[in-house]
């Protein structure tokens, strides 16, 4: 009887997780909140308000926007593929939303060191990409699903930004990976956390690397050639419409979420701020109060937010100070700049923990 | 095995329509393009959505009316046509208006450009997907709009030129704001120039896209900035100066602004620069301006004429030929919009560029389809042309449509 009960109490609370916090819910309203910061940045840094009516400053209007869409009329192009057409926007969702569980916002198993997120295992990385790359095809199948000419075009543009960019992303994220020994997320964050601050030299240039290819990943200025409105009218999104419409922009939102949060978690040491203060009351007694108690719940959240709405910050000045690039232009500094950087930087990594960091003694 | 007709094609050829509804069109023409891939390997132009039958109506209309009806062809050069039928109304009744009425005319034809300049700026940025130098120059645009809406007292429609001279005077009060308004305008314009010269992500979208080599200018008769961009000088201020131009050009001061690269970078430059000398012409004029009268009076009646008004629009060489029949109402009006002219290259320029560039080569010859779509052309068939009242079009409309019932 107590083991049934016991039982049932680990599955609400799961569920709770899961569905509610850190869960969906939770994270559904990291991406509005992250869209609302990236349009108010956007406007701001062009002498523009953003959204300012509805809410607090218009905190509400991307929520605003999310049930108005629902409510639009639903249309399917006659020459599409019915099914194929309609399931698009669900893949797209649940894939956003299956990667955003790996996220370590809170811990959710205190048993094993480190912050967990809901969804963690050995080589969960690995795992993360493939998710990544497979919502770049979804993206690309979902414009010739639709059989428009725009939506075709902008597939391939897709197509080509994805074997551009794909390849910096997977080796920007291999030095941490070196660094650590591990391919878990949580375990990567927690063992980043106790390297001597020498290792921060070894994160710049792979922390760049990836900033850039996570702005090519979400399709945004410089990089959206595949929605580029005035040339080719939003791209694959251009027969989507009502709910199918709304469920995408929501999955964009997840993965604006999904790729702030790896940046925070990999390279700006996870929900951790005040245990990186070399003095024991913080890095001893403070953490260990914050990893064995609720409280720690909070604070690992707002430091989630904190940090990860910074990258969001970053990722917006980016989106204000370039013209949209042609895909030929983007195809070649993908492949003459970006990947044999990445490349050198490995090699200066794997030369630097070789022989560099013995002689000057840094552990 | 490997005969012609077998050969396989990868990419396919694709036709994708831009137009007449599209988001980089602002106003509805069509030009299908045929895509290699990313490549444009053949375009189309076709245009005549926005036909208003203008020069029709204008033959009931007396020449004051006219004068209104002139500056609605277009909402960015208003003042270029309304000044442009001024000035043919007043070569057919053979008089000579004030000099202080021609200098202020050709101030407002000056900020008329300005602001004409910006505003293309603008939307070439935003072409490129570079919005927020769109917001900013549209911004600072407003500097030269409020200087018109404090002269004039309109934002677009300044409808200053009148027959005879012009609607309002300038007080030394509003030469001082506007000098001081300059100024500032200059300022902003330099930073414009660098930006679009040394943003790496800007220039490479327009370095040597769209080209269009000098004698294909030359036989398509391009005008205005796009002509001048290829190095063709063709500039009615400079080469058939009219009103405040002939004393402003004596002077020496001014230069006609030429570039010899031909794509749409050097357009662009043409346009900047432009802006910077037009503002420079504008202090001139306020500096130099005379006194006296600002309108001379001319009767409602305009002898039998046939005249031909040349001037120089924001886009290139501006015509309007006017015949009169000695009533107060024209017996014909012809306007030959720039765009018109600049249409021709089109096909010419896009060939071979990638679908990408399409937006912006298209905006590069600042296309007003408003001010070109006058042509009387009602049958599709070729065989007749015939002018549809609206009530008759309405009826073959109903029966259309009842003819081809709404598809499920």
């Amino acid at each position: 009887m107590q083991t049934a009960l016991d039982a049932t109490i680990q599955l609400l609370a799961q569920a709770l997780a899961v569905f509610v916090f850190p869960g969906i819910l939770f994270i559904t309203f990291l991406a509005l909140l992250w869209q609302w910061i990236d349009r108010k940045v956007y406007a701001r840094l062009q002498n523009r308000f953003g959204p300012l009516h509805t809410g607090w400053r218009g905190i509400l209007q991307p929520l605003m926007d999310f049930v108005k869409l629902l409510g639009k009329e639903d249309l399917t192009p006659k020459a599409a593929d019915r099914r194929s057409f309609a399931a698009v926007p669900v893949v797209m969702l649940v894939l956003s939303l299956v990667s955003a569980m790996f996220l370590p916002i809170i811990d959710m198993d205190p048993g094993t060191s480190g912050v967990q997120g809901i969804l963690s295992f050995e080589g969960d990385l690995v795992f993360l990409l493939f998710m990544s790359t497979l919502m770049a095809i979804t993206i690309v199948l979902a414009g010739y699903f639709s059989s428009n000419r725009y939506g075709q075009t902008g597939s391939a543009r897709t197509g080509m930004l994805l074997i551009s960019f794909e390849i910096p992303l997977v080796l920007a994220l291999v030095t941490p990976a070196l660094l650590t020994g591990s391919l878990r997320l949580s375990i990567i964050t927690h063992e980043l956390s106790k390297l001597s601050p020498a290792y921060i030299w070894l994160m710049i240039i792979p922390f760049i690397i990836y900033v850039i290819s996570l702005q090519a990943e979400l399709e945004r200025i410089p990089f959206d050639v595949s929605h580029a409105e005035v040339e080719i009218v939003h791209g694959w999104q251009v027969e989507f419409s009502g709910k199918k419409l709304a469920m995408i922009n929501l999955a964009e939102d997840i993965m604006l979420v999904f790729g702030a949060g790896m940046v925070t978690a990999l390279f700006l040491g996870g929900p951790l701020l005040l245990e990186f203060i070399p003095i024991p009351l913080f890095s001893v007694e403070f953490a260990g109060f914050m990893a064995t108690t609720w409280v720690g719940w909070v604070y690992y959240t707002l430091v989630f937010i904190f940090k990860s709405s910074l990258v969001i910050i970053v990722l917006s000045n980016m989106r204000t100070a370039f013209a949209r690039w042609r895909i030929d232009q983007i195809v070649r500094a993908a492949w003459k700049f970006m990947v044999p950087l990445a490349i050198i930087n490995l090699v200066l990594v794997q030369i630097a923990l070789t022989y560099i960091f013995p002689i000057l003694g840094v552990v | 095995m490997t005969s012609a007709g077998k050969r396989i094609v990868i990419p396919p050829r694709v036709t994708i329509p831009i137009g007449p509804q599209h988001p980089a069109l602002k106003e509805p023409g069509m030009f299908k393009l045929t895509v290699e891939g990313e490549h444009i390997v053949d375009a189309e132009v076709n245009i005549g959505y926005n036909h208003r039958s203008i020069e029709k109506i204008s033959e009931n209309n007396t020449h004051l009316q006219n004068l209104y009806l002139a500056s609605r062809i277009c909402g960015i050069c208003s003042a270029t046509h309304n000044g442009n039928y001024a000035q043919a109304v007043e070569f057919a009744a053979e008089v000579e208006i004030p000099e202080r009425a021609k200098f202020i005319r050709t101030l407002i034809w000056e900020l008329d450009r300005i602001h004409s300049h910006i505003l293309w700026l603008g939307v070439a940025f935003h072409e490129v997907g570079f919005d927020t130098a769109f917001m900013l120059s549209w911004r600072d645009r407003e500097i030269v709009m409020d200087m018109l809406e404090n002269i004039s007292g309109n934002r677009i429609h300044h409808d200053m030129s009148t027959i005879g001279g012009v609607r309002r005077n300038i007080s030394d009060a509003q030469k001082e704001q506007m000098l001081k308004g300059f100024d500032k305008l200059e300022e902003r314009v330099v930073f414009y120039r660098d930006v679009a010269i040394h943003e790496k992500t800007f220039w490479n979208r327009i370095d040597g896209v769209g080209m269009l080599e000098p004698p294909i200018a030359k036989k398509t008769s391009a005008v205005g900035p796009t002509g001048r961009g290829s190095g063709l000088k063709v500039d009615v201020r400079f080469n058939d100066p009219v009103q405040a131009y002939i004393p402003m050009i004596d002077t020496g001061d001014f230069e006609m602004v030429l570039s010899d690269r031909g794509d749409v970078a050097g357009r662009s430059v043409v346009r900047v620069l432009e802006v910077i000398e037009a503002i420079n012409m504008c202090r001139w004029l306020l500096n130099n301006m005379p006194d006296g009268p600002i309108r001379a009076r001319v009767r409602p009646r305009i002898q039998p004429n046939e005249v031909l008004a040349r001037h120089e629009a924001p886009r290139g060489e501006l015509i309007h030929y006017l015949i009169t029949n000695g009533t107060n109402k024209p017996d014909r009006w012809k306007v030959r919009a720039p765009t018109y002219n600049n249409w021709t290259s089109m096909a010419h320029c896009l060939r071979g560029d990638y679908l990408a560039d399409a937006p912006i080569i298209l905006a590069a010859i600042d296309p007003c389809y408003s001010c070109t779509d006058r042509v009387v052309i009602v049958d599709g068939n070729g065989e007749t042309i015939r002018l549809v009242s609206l009530d008759n079009l309405r009826i073959e409309s109903n029966k259309w449509h009842k003819e081809h019932p709404r598809r499920e």
